[in-house]
This record gives C-alpha cells, structure tokens and sequence, in this order.
C-alpha cells in the first residue's frame, strides 16, 4: 500500500511539464517534494489524485491505476485521499461547518448527528472550534488553510496531499501549520505528501524530500541525505543559491 | 514567405481551437447526461437553482413583454393605417409575442442575466481551485454544478417564456384600448382570429432549446476558465455573446423545422 | 429561506401552467361550463370555413364551429357548430356558410330555408342521425360561392360582349357582313379560349355570394334577351320588316340597360364589370340608332343568313359557359385575401 509515480510525462499544448517522472511514496511517511516554482510540483501532486492523467507513464495508488479507472472507482478512491489546496478552495457559498462536512456527506452510513460530531472534533483539531458558521470570506489567510485541512481529513484518510501549505503565511503561522501536519502524521497515522519551497519547513517535519527539477526527480532521499549532496543543483536550490543550479545547466 | 505561412498557421490554429472546443463542449454534454442518474448530487441544488433562473428572470422578462406589447401594437397599428381592419392588431401581438419576440427577448435577455452569472460563478470556482476540490471530495463537478443549472432552465425557462407571452399581449391589449381607437372585443376577435394551439407548443419547445442553451454555454465557459479574474471577466462575456448567437440560430432552426 | 425560495418556485409553476392552459383554452374560444347546443350540419363543401369560426343567428354571434370532417364514404362534409346558448332551432332550419368579411374569415349562420329558396341546400336524407348524443339535430347547409369569382367571370364575359358589340359595330359602319361573319368567328373562338382556360384553371374550392349569385343570374338573363333580339333579327331577315326589328332591338336593350342599373346597385364589387357592360350596351343602342336612319351595309348583312346562325352559335356557347359558371362556380375564380 502506498502511492506510486512510474516515469509520468505530461505536457500543456507544447510545454513538456513532467518528464518522465518517478517516485515512490511509502506509506505512514511525510514526504515533501520541493522544486522551483514552475516546475511541476502541483501537476505531479494532482496526478495521485486523478485530477490530472498522465500522457505516458501510471500513477499507482493502493493497487489502482489511477489513469485507468473510471470515474465511480476514481472517486471511490479518492475518499482515502484528502487534498489540501493552496489557497484552501473552499467553497464560499457556504460556511465553514458545511465545507468541512461535503466529504461526509458523500458517505451514505454517517447519520446528520456523527456529521455534525465530526466536523467540531476536525475544526478542534485544526483550532478552529466555534467557527462552524462563519463563512470563508470572514476568515483570514491561515484560518482559511486550516479550514482546508480540516475539510481533507474529515473522512478520515491515508493519504493527505498538502499543495504549498505554508506559502504566503507568517513565520508563526507556518510554524503552527508545520506542527498540524506533524501531527495528522503522528497522531492519524496518516500518509503525507507535501509540496513546499520552503526548505526549512521541508527539513523540519518531512521523513524525505524529494527534489523536482526539469520535469524529473533529481534527488530522493532523508533530510539528511539530501542536505549532505553534493549535486550543484540541489545545493544551490537548498541555499539558494542560483549561480550554482545556473553553472550546471 | 514567412508572413503568408504565419497567416496560413493561424487559420489551422483556428480551425483546430474550434473543433477542440466543439468537442470539449460534447464532451460536457455527454458527462451532463451521464450525471443526470446521480441524482443525490443534483437533486437537492435544484430549488434553489429554479428559484435563481426561474422565479428571479420573472421581472426582467415581465418588464421587456410590456414594453415589447405597447410597441407592437402601436407599431401594427402604424402599419395597417386605412388598408387592413385594426382589429388585425390583436392578430399581430399575438402571434408576433407568442411565435417570436416572447421566447428569444426573453432568451436574449437571459442570456445577459442567467448565462453570465453562471459562467462567472463557475469560472470564479474553477479559478479558485473549487471544482478541483469537489473531484477530491468525490463529488462530480459536473452532476453538482451543470446538471442542477441546466435543468432548472430547461424547466422554467418555458414558464418564464408563458408569463412573458401573457404579459406581452395583455400590454398590447391593453395599449390598443388607450392608445389606439380599438374596443376589446375588436383586439379579442383579432387575437383569435388566427390563434393555435400549436402556437403556444412552438414557443414552448423553442424556450426549451433556449433555457438549455443559456444555462449550459454559461456552465461550458465557466468550466473552460483560465487564468484568474480577468479570465473569470473573458468567460462572461464568452458566454453571452454565444449564447446569443446561438439562441438566434436556433430560432432560425426552430421556424424551419416547425413551421412550414 | 429555503421555503420561501420553494413557495416562489412553486407559484411561478403554477401560475405559467395556468397561464399556458388557460389561454390557450380561452384563445381557442372554449366555453367554461356554459349550457351549450351542439348541431350538426351536412353539406356539399364548406368553403373556407375552418374550426372556430363564429355561427351567427340574425346576424348575432351564438357559438362556433367545432370541428370539420368529411363524411365515411365522400359523399358530404358534415361539420359540427357548437352554440353557446340554448336554443331551439327554426322547423326548417338552414346553415348557409359564408364570408364574414372580404379578409378570408368566413361563418356558418343558421337560418329558415325559406328565406332562401334559390340556395341548393344539401339535402339530409330521411332517418339521417347525429353522429354525437349531444347534437339536436342534422340539418342541411349551403356554402356560398365567392364575389370576387363572379365578378372576374362576369367581366369575362362582358369584355366578349363588348368585344361583340365593337366588331357588330365596326360591320355596321363599313365592313360587309363577311367581316361580320369573321368577327363572329373570333367571338366563338375566344369564346371556347375562355372555356377552356377555365377548365385549366379548376382546382380550386371556394365560391360565390348570394348577391354575386343573383347578379349572375342577370347577366343570364340579359344574355337572353339578346337572343331574343337575334332571334328577332331572323324573322326580320325572312320577313324583311326592317321597322319592328329595329323597335325590338331598341326594346331589348333598353331592358339589358335596366337589369345593368338593378345589378349595379348591391354589390361595388361589381362596379367595373357592369361598366364595361353598361358600354357594351350603349353600343347596342348606336347600333340601332343606325338601323334606324339606313346607314351601313345593312341589306346585305341581313340578306345574309348565315349571319343570324352564327350568332346563334355564340350566344349558345355562350349560354353554355353560363351554365357551366353556375354548376361548377369553383372554377372560375379564387378569392383569399390571406
């Protein structure tokens, strides 16, 4: 059980996004997939959840195929897998307490009484207990990325993938955002993928990282091996500094 | 050289733009229809989307009948002047209001009102990553958002169509008796004179057409969005003209078909 | 919130259902719940008359025609009226079928047959029952020939009997009577043109008002009167008693003229028809006036008999195209406005 990338190309009109792109995903791990911005990070995070299809190559998750399966099996699959998206998404028509509970609500054995209990336990969990009728506008940036988390783990999945969970957030906000996904990890047991370019949230809650760069993985490995490369390339990205990543290619 | 290949390239590109969207809004199509049996999805968005398609079109349309009735009548009058019975002025709003101006002022109208809030507020969630977020919560966006929109057209767009109708020659009616040197029994002999049932069928099954048209080229150009506000502001205005354009050829359509 | 957007919805339903069904109901002239008297008609064809047009009784409006089917067999149309009030129909009642205006709507009035005997009404035959319970009765119905068909075959002809008049004129004054003879010729020859043309033309179903059909009956009869002066014109020949012809002919045009002056009055529609035939008969009236004072070649026209058969001829094809134009009035002419 886990997720698998198997040499994934993907490209938009003629701009080869995704070349060939592999990587494994073990599961109970929180691994976070750093890579400039552009090059692909979020179009390899929405193969695993089917909302993009690969031109050539599979994306394995749990056994299934995910480019192969049909819509009903697709969206069965995706109640273990709970997206977090960059700017939350969530849907400002209604409030809080009902965007968490839309996942739910697609699973036919919880009564409206279990719904509700759920949705309090995941907006405590995320610290946002009595919020569940304000609407998303009269939130700010971060209560709203909570919201987001909240809304993903509510039907209680393996997988979460988080698309840029800390961008654009102040140091404390991150910091109480990178504790939350720790804590989905240590206390749900549930599976991570994070993709970030924020090195040091990377190093700080991650098991891997794996680094992006022109469509493939350049790099796989354990914070400490990837710190520790000497590819010029990864180097540069992880200290920013470009001349190095610019030397190379 | 170059200039007549660069030339040449954009009208492939062209072409190929427009059978992609042609198949892209097939595509749409056959997944609307496939949604349809997912009834939990769209079942419960369907009164409030009859309420905003239907039930909040009633006075726009109502106003446009009146003025398009007074017009009419005033219009026939000026017309028939001395050669034709004035009573034929009943005839013509009649059948002008229910036949034609009824279903496609109205259509025009919603299109404008109906069409671009749809393709603004689904193109505001396409660009906010909410359709995404509904596939990742295994909710088809499709059966969710475009099902619920354009059956509530498809349903109340023909009543609105009625009501406006009605309206329309009530208002001619009623501008023939002030304006004009007719009597009632004048406009009612005129108005029956020629009256169908079919008439009222035919405005129907035209409105049908229309209603559907409206809601799913705003629901096809808001799916279609890219690239933030100003793509949001793009999709509207997309959405409107094509949906007025093909309103007018279906009314074309509509009279071939149907009326020889 | 959610209820009052599902009260709204509702009531837009509802009320566009009412709305369609109601209207439609009530443009198509249905009587809600009213007493109502169903008769049924038979005729021969109906003209333009289609479902919902007004039935009047003494000019006034009680119901409609309900609906229109050609019998099992062919032999007739029987057509359904629907009154809106209750009533009793005359003993000899009548249905005659006619326009309302010149604009192509048409009506069904009931009426007592003996106020018309001269329309051919269908005849119902004896034990014939309604096809529905609710009819009171079957009675037979006339649908009137159209005036504007009339009057394009009464202009026909008048334009041949001025023609006549013309050639008869031009023979009096100059010509021989071989010229005459020629002119008569052409007459029979536009004559069967005219006949033929006609034939082609029969498609089309509509026909003439009682006016338009009386006024035919005139020109019949001032046709008549014109074989009577011809028929004159032979005994003079064989008699040679040149004054009493010339007095007979004066007499029979003096009396074409007074049938012209009664024709004109009813119908304008029939206006330029009887101007073009009131010339032809103010010719007539020169030519006599010539008779009278010796001019032409007169002797050798009447010695010539042959002359006075040939008229006959004509007058009898004429006499043909006449009767063919009252038989079959379908023929001759099509008014539809719209």
């Amino acid at each position: 059980m886990s997720i698998e990338l198997v040499n994934v190309c993907k490209s938009f009109d003629s701009n080869e996004v995704l070349k060939g792109l592999s990587l494994t995903i073990n599961d109970g791990q929180t691994t976070t997939i750093v890579g400039a911005s552009g090059s692909g990070k979020s179009v390899a995070l929405k193969h695993i959840v089917g909302l993009l299809r690969p031109d050539r190559g599979d994306v394995w998750v749990d056994e299934h195929n995910v480019s192969r399966l049909d819509q009903d099996s697709l969206y069965r699959l995706r109640r273990n897998i709970g997206y977090v998206f960059q700017f939350a998404a969530l849907f400002d028509s209604m409030t809080i307490g009902e965007n968490v509970g839309m996942g739910l609500r697609r699973m036919p054995e919880l009564e409206e009484d279990e719904i509700r209990q759920r949705v309090s336990e995941c907006l405590a969990l995320v610290e946002l207990s009595g919020y569940e009728d304000r609407l998303p506008s009269q939130l700010s940036g971060g209560q709203r990325k909570r919201a987001g988390l909240a809304r993903a783990i509510a039907t209680r999945p393996k997988y979460i993938l988080y698309d840029e969970p800390t961008t654009g957030l102040d140091p404390v906000t991150t910091a109480v955002i990178d504790e939350m996904i720790v804590r989905m990890s240590e206390e749900l047991g549930v599976t991570g993928v994070i993709i970030s370019h924020d090195m040091k949230s990377a190093f700080r809650i991650s098991d891997r990282v794996a680094m992006l760069y022109e469509g493939m993985i350049r790099i796989d490995g354990t914070p400490d091996e990837v710190r520790a490369s000497d590819d010029p390339i990864v180097k540069g990205f992880i200290q920013g500094i470009p001349e190095l990543m610019g030397a190379k290619s | 050289m170059a200039a007549i290949t660069t030339h040449v390239e954009a009208v492939g590109q062209a072409a190929i733009r427009s059978v992609s969207s042609v198949g892209r809004a097939g595509f749409l199509g056959i997944d609307a229809v496939r949604a349809l049996r997912k009834v939990e999805l769209w079942g419960p968005h369907l009164i409030p989307q009859l309420a905003r398609v239907g039930v909040e079109s009633v006075p726009i349309a109502l106003f446009i009948a009146t003025f398009t009735g007074i017009v009419l009548s005033l219009q026939a009058s000026y017309t028939f002047t001395g050669a034709v019975p004035l009573y034929f002025v009943g005839t013509l709003v009649g059948k002008t209001m229910i036949l034609e101006l009824g279903p496609v002022l109205t259509g025009l109208a919603l299109s404008g009102r109906v069409g671009a809030n749809i393709a603004a507020e689904i193109g505001t969630m396409r660009v906010t990553d909410q359709i995404d977020a509904l596939e990742t919560l295994a909710y088809d966006p499709v059966a969710y958002l475009v099902v619920p929109r354009v059956l509530a057209g498809a349903i109340m767009f023909p009543l609105v169509v009625i009501l406006a109708n009605a309206i329309g020659i009530l208002a001619g009616w009623g501008a023939s008796l002030v304006l004009l040197d007719l009597s009632s029994p004048e406009f009612l002999k005129g108005l029956k004179l020629f009256f169908l049932p079919f008439d009222v069928r035919f405005s129907f099954i035209k409105s049908i057409t229309f209603g559907v048209t409206v809601t799913a080229v705003g629901c096809y150009f808001g799916f279609h969005t890219r690239g933030g506000a100003e793509g949001v502001g793009h999709a509207t205005t997309r959405a409107v003209v094509i949906a007025s354009m093909i309103i007018l050829v279906l009314d074309a359509f509509w009279a071939a078909v149907l009326l020889r | 919130m959610n209820r009052n957007k599902e009260f709204l919805v509702g009531a837009v339903i509802i009320l566009a259902i009412v709305v369609a069904v109601g209207g439609t109901l009530l443009l198509q002239g249905t009587n809600f719940g009213r007493a109502t008297t169903t008769v049924e008609v038979l005729l021969e064809s109906v003209g333009q008359l289609s479902e919902g047009n007004p039935v009047t009784y003494r000019g006034v409006r009680i119901g409609q025609t309900a609906s229109i089917d050609v019998e099992p067999g062919g032999s007739a149309v029987r057509v359904t009226l629907l009154l809106t009030e209750e009533m009793s129909l005359p003993a000899d009642a009548g249905v005659v079928l006619g326009p309302e205006s010149l604009f192509g709507d048409w009506q069904a009035e009931i009426v007592s047959r003996s106020r018309f005997p001269r329309f051919a009404f269908f005849d119902v035959p004896p034990g014939t029952r309604p096809l529905s319970d609710e009819a009171v009765g079957v009675v037979g119905g006339y649908a009137l020939p159209e005036i504007t068909r009339l009057t394009a075959s009464a202009e026909q002809i008048s334009v041949n009997l001025a023609d006549l008049t013309a050639r008869m004129e031009l023979a009096f004054n100059q010509e021989t009577a071989d010229n005459l003879a020629r002119a008569i010729d052409n007459i029979e020859a536009i004559t069967q043109e005219v006949r033929s043309l006609v034939q082609q033309q029969s498609i089309v179903a509509a026909s003439i008002t009682a006016s338009a059909d009386s006024a035919l009956n005139e020109v019949e009869l001032a046709a008549h009167a014109a074989r009577r002066s011809l028929d004159r014109v032979e005994a003079f020949v064989e008699n040679a008693r040149f004054d009493s012809i010339i007095d007979n002919v004066r007499i029979a045009s003096e009396g074409i003229r007074i049938i012209t002056a009664g024709l004109a009055d009813p119908e304008s529609g029939l206006a330029s028809t009887l101007e073009r035939a009131d010339s032809a008969f103010v010719r007539i009236d020169r030519i006599t006036a010539r008779l009278e004072a010796g001019e032409g070649s007169l002797g050798r026209l009447l010695l010539d008999t042959t002359f006075a058969l040939r008229a006959e001829e004509v007058l009898l094809s004429f006499d043909l195209l006449l009767k063919d134009v009252r038989e079959n009035p379908h023929r001759y002419v099509r008014l539809s406005i719209f």
